[in-house]
């Protein structure tokens, strides 16, 4: 049939996924469609017909696909309809708005010897990005029909009919610039296709299926082995052997060819957002300058912490949590001696002045939420990873590890993300390194009582020191455990926007409202077992169980400048949760008990060296039960757990000798 | 092109979209797409970066950040290259 006759035509409607390729296809059949599966498969075919200008077309929807090489099941079965039925014209939706992506499928269709036409859908969205695409530009470049389409408006679907009617009517218009295979392989590609000459079946074009063999494309290539005597296919696949990698080259043309069509036809206005974010990320997220400027934030975060929110919790300290603890004495008075010293020196100096610690929660947490929220925190994994690189870590750990400044526990179970065990358990095994919240709030509360105006520059050191063991450790399992095997890392970085108030008081809310839930449970119960070791047997703190078991750890906590039995055992009970040290501190150090907040009574008798050693140790000290149970639950092993406590313990022993010995030889 | 952008990540280094683009003097948007396409492939690999599945009866998964908000690629250069040969033959032939 002549095409001036043409009185019938099939029309296959190609893409990727989520196009808007289903919404033409329901437009222009309305109501006569046909669902049924592709022979053999369990994907769904669609096909109707429809009458337009005397012209019966009949519309296949293939099934979406990213492009022709046989990746899955739906590329397959697109690229046999084509192939087999050659159909007269293939219709292309593409979005618009990820042009780069969406070509890539048009780059291989138009291989292949049958006319196609260009909906360019979803310019209404592309436009609304600030992307504005010159449908006529592109249509030249390309050298096929384009036609603007807003499909799920019916905007321009009519457009693309006649476009393709006009391309039935005149072939010869269709002459499309290909992307064209690089001269090295040319030679190559001619000589495979003399291999193919003949015995291939007739819809199978042999320049189409020495490409996709070059291309490695597994489909073909069996087709091919099962279609060639011996020999020939002997030569062929020894050539395609000397050349495996080719298929990054064709490819690579691909993109070389979308790369310049887009230039071509896409502008892209800067807008000012785009523009704030690469000023800004010029130092962000610089090797040397995005890690400085880390560091300053970090500081900025603790200064800000300290000179908001420690005259609170001090005020909080003494004019309240005092007077409160006072006054329940007195309405005790009558009660049993145990009750009252269960009630004040027990609840209200444990999980009572652990509750102080929320002003620097609060603080802390609006601060983090507030750089989380503006953008800011991806810039800082970005910038962090670099540093995992460099101490050659593998890429995928640092997500993980970065929970963990929030809590150990997601941590540990985030190195689920890995997908080998040996990668997993190093991940693991440095989690309990990164100093998570509730260490840092212990840090915020004595730092300031023990160093004055040094606060914010010795918390800061000890975070650093911690993240310089984490990296030493990484190095190490770097090379005993990954034998320096190098990965990339790429990620996806979000512009900068104005924070939002609402997202900020819902992190800061949630945060705060676990943490007080901890200290009406865990804690207020842990303040209750502490107080009783403390009065058993007799009442007399110095000569109770806790003393007794105390005075054992006193030599250990000599060499570290703790001689006070009082500062091992808050360290030590900080297994339970981190802030249980705060409550120890306060039912050991007493709460209505001599003058000044409990930090500075806890000051008074420390020499500067013993009380670096004291927030060394915290630092670094056994990560809480919760996160050893994770470390349990996701190594699946308690020798593995044992080793990570043991890890901990030695860790934070070895640094808290070496900041008191340091400290000592320096004059402090 | 393709050569070029694993020829960077071959390195091993920490790179966002943008750095690959402007180092590459391409868009993000077709790095973007590049990356995808090596990943199709499997020649990067794609982190699961949801709870979904793996964490199921986590008490931490509504709290829990590791979300899908930032797409990131890791490349191995262990990652397999495309078979030749297919490990099963399908029962469809084109012939």
């Amino acid at each position: 049939m002549s095409e001036q006759n043409r009185t019938r035509i099939t029309v296959a409607l190609a893409g990727q996924p989520n196009v808007g390729k289903s919404t033409v296809f329901n437009m222009l059949t309305g109501l006569s469609q046909h669902v049924g599966n592709w022979p053999g498969k369990t994907i769904e075919q669609k096909t109707g017909e429809f009458s337009r200008n005397g012209l019966n077309i009949r519309l296949i929807d293939l099934p979406g696909t990213y492009s022709l090489t046989a990746n899955s099941e739906e590329e397959c079965v697109a690229r046999d309809y084509i192939l087999r039925q050659r159909p007269d014209a293939i219709i292309a939706i593409v979005n618009t708005a990820a042009l780069e992506r969406n070509l890539y499928l048009v780059a291989e269709l138009l291989v292949l010897p049958i006319p196609v036409v260009i909906g360019l859908n979803m310019v209404d969205v592309a436009e609304q990005h600030g992307i504005h695409v010159e449908a006529h530009v592109l249509e030249a470049a390309l050298g096929i029909p384009v036609v603007p389409l807003v499909a799920s408006r019916n905007q321009g679907v009519g457009d693309l009919l006649d476009a393709v009617e006009r391309l039935l009517d005149e072939p010869e218009a269709f002459t499309p610039n290909r992307p064209v295979i690089g001269e090295e392989h040319l030679p190559i590609l001619e000589e495979i296709r003399s291999h193919l000459d003949g015995y291939l079946p007739s819809h199978y074009p042999d320049d189409w299926a020495a490409l996709k063999l070059l291309e490695g494309d597994t489909e073909v290539t069996a087709r091919v082995r099962e279609a060639l005597p011996e020999d020939e296919w002997t030569s062929t696949h020894d050539l395609l052997k000397q050349h495996e990698d080719a298929y990054l080259d064709i490819a690579g043309t691909r993109y070389e060819w979308i790369g310049r069509m887009v230039r071509a036809a896409v502008v892209r206005p800067k807008l000012g957002a785009v523009t704030l974010t690469e000023r800004i990320d010029r130092v962000a997220t610089h090797p040397v300058w995005g890690l400085a400027l880390l560091l300053c934030i970090f500081a900025f975060v603790f200064w800000v912490t300290y000179t908001v929110a420690t005259p609170i919790v001090e005020w909080l300290d003494v004019a309240v949590m005092q007077v409160v603890a006072e006054q329940v004495r007195l309405l005790l008075a009558s009660a049993p001696v145990w009750l009252s010293g269960l009630v004040v020196d027990g609840l209200f100096a444990g999980a009572g002045t652990v509750l102080t610690f929320l002003p620097i929660l609060v603080i802390f947490f609006a601060m983090l939420g507030m750089l989380e929220d503006v953008g800011y925190f991806a810039r800082a994994a970005y910038v962090m990873d670099r540093f995992m690189h460099w101490m050659g870590l593998h890429g995928k750990s640092f997500m993980p590890l970065f929970l963990g400044f929030g809590c150990n526990v997601p941590a540990v179970m985030g190195a689920r993300i890995m997908e080998d065990r040996r990668s997993q358990l190093s991940t693991i095994l440095l989690t309990p390194l990164v100093p998570c919240t509730a260490r840092m709030a212990v840090i915020i509360f004595l730092a300031p009582a023990f160093f004055g105006q040094a606060a914010t520059f010795v918390s800061w050191g000890l975070i650093a020191f911690n993240l310089i063991l984490l990296a030493i450790l990484g190095i190490l399992i770097n090379r005993l455990v990954f034998r320096g095997e190098h990965t990339a890392f790429i990620m996806e970085i979000p512009l900068y926007h104005l924070p939002n108030a609402r997202t900020i008081g819902l992190f800061v809310w949630q945060n705060t409202w676990a943490f007080i839930k901890k200290a009406g449970t865990l804690i207020l119960i842990f303040s209750a077992v502490i107080w009783v070791l403390s009065a058993l047997p007799g009442g007399d703190i110095e000569h109770s169980l806790l003393a007794g078991l105390g005075r054992r750890l006193e030599p250990v906590g000599r060499w570290m400048g703790l001689g006070d039995w009082r500062l091992m055992v808050s360290l030590l009970t900080s297994f339970v949760a981190k802030e249980n040290t705060i409550a120890t501190l306060g039912i050991l150090f007493g709460v209505a008990e001599g003058s000044g907040s409990l930090a500075e009574r806890v000051a008074a008798g420390l020499t500067p060296a013993g009380a670096l050693a004291f927030l060394v140790v915290q630092m670094l000290f056994i990560p809480c039960v919760a996160t050893v149970a994770a470390i349990r639950q996701e190594t699946a092993s308690w020798r593995w757990t044992a080793f990570s406590v043991s890890l901990s313990l030695v860790l934070s022993l070895l640094g808290g000798i070496g900041a008191f010995q340091i400290m000592r030889l320096i004059g402090y | 092109m393709l050569r070029q952008l694993l020829a960077l990540l071959e390195a091993g280094d920490t790179w966002s979209i943008t750095d690959l683009a402007s180092e590459l003097d391409i868009s993000p948007d077709l790095v973007n797409a590049m990356l995808s396409h090596l990943a199709q492939s499997g020649k990067l690999d794609m982190p699961e970066q949801t709870c979904a599945g793996k964490c199921a009866g986590c008490s931490l998964v509504d709290t829990c950040k590791i979300g899908p908000t930032d797409r990131m690629f890791v490349y191995a250069s262990r990652a397999p290259k495309p078979s030749r040969v297919p490990h099963k033959r399908r029962k469809d032939s084109l012939a």
